[in-house]
């Protein structure tokens, strides 16, 4: 289009005013999501890096090492798999303390009292004096494996002899299968827990034999197919 | 005196006031472009440093990662020791007979030795004990022992009997 030379010093400036105003809105847009992107990228590194931070510094805490020693106790009390044995163990073990005897002790199969957590039935009969059966309950509650007496029923004749039915349970629960994402943060143990904490480390372990691995020697070991 | 001679056609003559017009809109048009490529270097730094900030983050949190990667053994287990203490915790909340064995004790503490204990039941929901004595002065007395005691929340007596044989006969029930 040929303009006259009077409006092209006009129609030019303004078409560049036009051009110029069009690239700027382009960029801007672009630039505006790009950065919005960049600065939400940045939050979420900030965010994650705040968290490693802390959960490194919890991690080298010392009463994060002490929860982490303690982790062996703890799966003493509340364990993996039924822990029977170590409460017949108990049983076994308080009732002579005590002078108390044991009779029909008998364990039913398990049960799932709730997600993960499974029980146990455990009954016996005790003889003895009150104050000993007394003792032995309250020391059978302060050990290891975890347990709850729910029922007891406590006879005495007339000859003055004292018999205490007891019924208990015993627990065991999954063990945790996956660690959380490195990410997730981690927190220190609250008061209730640390109190909880202490009472399952306070409980009374049995007494089990270790049995440790026999020592090869190979050189002592006797060749049962050579000549004598 | 030399003369001003306009050798053009009249309709392209430039009106003096177009041009003044022309000569502002061509310093927009500079002050514009001047202002766009400033703003664009401003944003160009911007966007550089903000890069620069992202990919120096990325780095520090690649390190930390691997030093929370390092001290996964404490990790799993205080996660395992938390596992244990959310578990016992359950356990514990559940009812149990721990506090009337101990009641129990308690009372048969305060027996005179003219009373004897016949039979205690105890059970979450609900306990009782049962004893007997040969005289009835003791076990009143005995009551007025328990009830001041503060060993139980609540009290009741569930049967009282009486056989010229055995003496009275109380069974209280109490949780």
């Amino acid at each position: 289009m040929n303009l006259l030379p009077k409006y092209k010093i006009i129609f030019v400036p303004l078409a560049s005013i036009a051009t110029l105003i069009g690239v700027a809105v382009l960029f801007i847009g672009v630039f505006v999501n790009r950065l919005t992107a960049m600065k939400s990228e940045l939050e979420q590194l900030q965010v994650v890096k705040k968290s490693l931070e802390t959960k490194r510094s919890i991690l080298k805490s010392s009463s994060s090492i002490d929860a982490s020693s303690l982790s062996d106790e703890v799966t003493f009390a509340v364990p993996y798999k039924n822990p029977g044995i170590f409460l017949l163990s108990q049983i076994n073990k308080k009732s002579k303390e005590n002078n108390l005897v044991v009779e029909n002790l008998s364990m039913s199969g398990q049960s799932e009292e709730m997600e993960g957590i499974f029980s146990s039935q455990v009954t016996f009969i005790l003889s003895g004096e009150l104050k000993d059966v007394n003792n032995f309950l309250n020391s059978i509650i302060n050990s290891v494996p975890l347990s709850k007496i729910d029922q007891l029923q406590i006879k005495v004749d007339t000859q003055g002899l004292l018999s205490a039915s007891v019924s208990m349970k015993i627990f065991w629960a999954d063990l945790p299968t996956k660690l959380p994402s490195v990410e997730r943060p981690i927190t220190d143990l609250t008061p209730q827990e640390k109190e909880i904490l202490e009472k399952l480390t306070q409980l009374d372990k049995p007494d089990l034999i270790e049995l440790k691995p026999q020592e090869a020697s190979p050189s002592t070991r006797l060749n049962p197919f050579s000549e004598l | 005196m030399p003369t001003k001679i306009n050798l053009l056609p009249a309709e392209f003559v430039i009106k003096e006031d177009i041009k003044k017009t022309g000569a502002i809109l061509r310093r927009v048009v500079i002050a514009c472009a001047v202002f766009f490529v400033v703003t664009g270097l401003f944003g160009g730094v911007y966007m550089f440093l903000t890069q620069q900030q992202i990919s120096k983050t990325k780095v520090e949190v690649e390190d930390l990662r691997n030093a929370v990667k390092n001290l996964e053994p404490t990790e799993q287990k205080i996660f395992l020791t938390r596992d244990r203490i959310a578990k016992g915790k359950v356990i514990y909340d559940k009812a149990g007979i721990e506090k009337s064995i101990d009641k129990v004790a308690k009372t048969v503490e305060l027996f005179p030795v003219e009373i004897s204990l016949e039979e205690a039941r105890l059970s979450p929901q609900l306990s009782s004990l049962q004893f007997q004595s040969g005289d009835s002065l003791v076990a009143s007395k005995l009551l007025d022992d328990l009830l001041t005691s503060g060993i139980f929340e609540s009290l009741s007596i569930d049967s009282f009997d009486f056989s010229e044989m055995l003496g009275y006969k109380l069974r209280l029930e109490f949780n």
